[in-house]
């Protein structure tokens, strides 16, 4: 296609996945942490 | 800026503040501020260490510099993606199952214990400057978007929300935060970057501008020629960004928090993968400028700041204070996380290995907080020196790195990993006498390198060298373009020589420890650690043969650029690409 700006919207396109990935997966694992670490506590109690 | 853009920076650094004081509840041991209790997963781990590897050095003096010399200085970026990925293979399996907390720490298992105090010390003094470079840029930044030129308000105000924010936190906040961070900076560059081409015309017409007019080298990802940023800049730059990966505290730290080895190489591969489409964010709007054509800039850290500052406001109100959280994010997270990594240092590897006897674990936390306070103090000195310079903050740092950075990956990695016969005595001798060759090479090849109001005593010795070798000094003088790429060979080339030669010529020590780091070498009792340094399956060892196949092509590549090869950016990239399947391969498919 002429005229479209590939490396512009190419390098936008991998920001925006990188930038929904990197949202959605570290949420999802710190609330797993969080979780382990309460369950750590409560054994040592 | 209007009264939303500072709106919103105010509720997003007021965010920053709350979610630290929660996090510190968190904090029960010193583990805790240290290496965040050894729980990261890859995913927070690739986060965290790819937000703690970018700040404004990348968007505001990276993007300078593309816009002064050109694309080339994306390698910068890209071999320090690579070197994660050989160093997360490599050296960070060996080096979690040590438990070790910092490179000085495992230099005394190595070594002794009198060479971990003295490098502990001088790293996290070495360290100090860094983050004075990082302060220089934010203040320099601040002022010229703001327009309140005031350089020392603005390193106060960018010192107090780190300081703040490391002294609660430790390495649990910096994790967690940095992961946030992590979006704002995409963020910030995914705006920025469109702006900015479409600004310059477009990418093609970009490009099509830069070739006609006299500015092709601005174009070439490995420039053939003599300057300052070319194909030698690409290999001096390779061996630093290994230095960085394989030893810098802040980056090891990180990767130290994995649960397992195995996940400490996961992250580390991801961290550079994600890096390399992600540099174009912040090496494009550079470029862009060169077209644009700023007046009347001369330092490159200026460039950026002009065009956030200038082009921003107009498209829509509160877009400049969205991108600048980007940036103060950026910022915040590189600067909390070295300041943690010199608590680190001087906690652990000084006061710790001082102290007869054991300290408490208040006592340690303590300590740590005090010497954060003691980092600021000497990151705003630092930061004060670097305002009388015009150079910007990437040659500032590259001569730094140079110098001192690369005689410790000399004696950590080449020799301490590789060579059992090195003794504490060749190691001290390799690290010093490698760093003071490096200085001598700007003193002999530069003699007016270092101003002599600032640095008197420098320059006199400098002055003095250079007439003293009058003839050699003549002769090689005409490479004083290229001394960025020079020092780090110089002074790693001396560590290389001095270490072995003293090392024969003193007895071996009676290290009790050192056995420890050989046995690591092989997977352990610990149930979670299956990562074989040689993989056993045929995919993971198909992944190590196709990483060093594509470093190899990476190499060849580079090299024959100096002699003008025409596929020579084909094979550097395309080796770069097949470094990065290799990568995935070998942490994933095994």
């Amino acid at each position: 296609m002429q005229g479209f700006d590939w490396m512009l919207w190419g390098v936008e396109a991998c920001g925006i996945v990188i930038l929904c990935i990197w949202i959605a997966v570290p949420i999802r694992e710190f609330k797993q942490i969080a979780k382990r670490l309460k369950e750590k506590e409560h054994e040592e109690k | 800026m209007t009264w939303i853009d500072y709106t919103i920076i105010g509720l997003f650094l007021a965010g920053l503040a709350v979610a630290g004081l929660r996090i510190s509840r968190l904090i029960k041991h010193s583990d805790d501020i240290f290496v965040a209790g050894r729980e990261l997963t890859p995913f927070i781990l690739g986060a965290t260490i790819t937000a703690t590897n970018l700040s404004m050095y990348h968007f505001i003096s990276m993007g300078g510099i593309a816009f002064q010399k050109g694309i080339s200085i994306i390698w910068q970026n890209w071999t320090g993606c690579m070197a994660l990925v050989l160093s997360g293979i490599f050296v960070i399996p060996v080096m979690r199952r040590l438990q070790v907390r910092s490179i000085p720490e495992f230099l005394e298992m190595r070594y002794s214990k009198p060479l971990r105090i003295i490098i502990g010390a001088f790293w996290g003094l070495r360290l100090c400057i860094f983050l004075g470079i990082f302060l220089y840029i934010a203040a320099t930044a601040g002022a010229q978007i703001t327009g309140w030129d005031n350089y020392f308000g603005w390193l106060a105000i960018f010192s107090v929300i780190a300081i703040m924010y490391s002294a609660i936190g430790g390495a649990w906040a910096v994790a967690i935060m940095d992961s946030m961070q992590f979006a704002f900076i995409i963020l910030g560059g995914l705006i920025t970057l469109p702006v900015a081409i479409h600004l310059a015309g477009g990418t093609p017409s970009l490009i099509h501008w830069l070739q006609t007019h006299g500015k092709t080298v601005h174009t070439q990802l490995v420039p053939t020629g003599m300057g300052e940023f070319n194909w030698l800049f690409v290999l001096a730059i390779l061996l630093i960004s290994t230095k960085w990966a394989t030893v810098d505290q802040a980056i090891l730290q990180r990767a130290f928090g994995a649960k397992n080895p195995r996940v400490g190489a996961q992250g580390m591969v991801l961290s550079g993968l994600i890096t390399v489409p992600l540099a174009f964010l912040w090496i494009l709007p550079g470029l862009a400028l060169a077209r644009i054509n700023p007046p009347g800039i001369t330092n490159p850290d200026h460039a950026i700041p002009w065009l956030l500052a200038t082009h921003l406001p107009p498209i829509a109100s509160g877009l400049l204070g969205l991108v600048l959280c980007g940036l103060v994010a950026a910022q915040v997270s590189t600067i909390t996380a070295d300041i943690n990594s010199v608590a680190t240092l001087f906690t652990s590897d000084v006061y710790q290995a001082l102290k007869k006897k054991a300290p408490t674990q208040k006592q340690l936390i303590y300590v740590a907080r005090f010497s954060s306070l003691i980092c600021g103090a000497l990151m705003i000195l630092f930061a004060w020196l670097l305002s009388f310079t015009n150079s910007g903050a990437v040659r500032a740092n590259l001569t730094v790195v140079g110098i001192v950075d690369l005689p410790l990956f000399i004696i950590t990695i080449v020799y301490g990993l590789g060579w059992k016969r090195t003794t504490w005595q060749g190691a001290m001798a390799g690290f010093f006498i490698g760093g003071a060759a490096g200085i001598m090479s700007y003193m002999f090849i530069i003699p007016n390198y270092f101003n002599h109001t600032t640095y008197p005593f420098l320059s006199a010795i400098s002055g003095s060298l250079a007439m003293h070798a009058a003839a050699w000094h003549e002769h090689i003088k005409v490479y004083k373009d290229s001394m960025l790429s020079i020092a780090p060979f110089v002074s790693s080339g001396a560590a290389l020589l001095i270490t072995p030669i003293v090392s024969l010529l003193t007895k071996p020590g009676k290290n009790d420890q050192s056995h420890k780091i050989w046995a690591n070498f092989h997977v352990g009792d610990d149930t979670e650690d299956t990562f074989h340094l040689v993989p056993r399956s045929r995919a993971g060892k198909f992944g190590v043969g196709l990483v060093v196949a594509g470093f190899l092509s990476f190499l060849i590549g580079i090299i024959s650029a100096a002699h003008a090869f025409p596929l020579a950016t084909v094979m550097a990239v395309g080796g770069m690409i097949a470094l990065f399947i290799g990568g995935v391969l070998r942490v994933y498919v095994e």
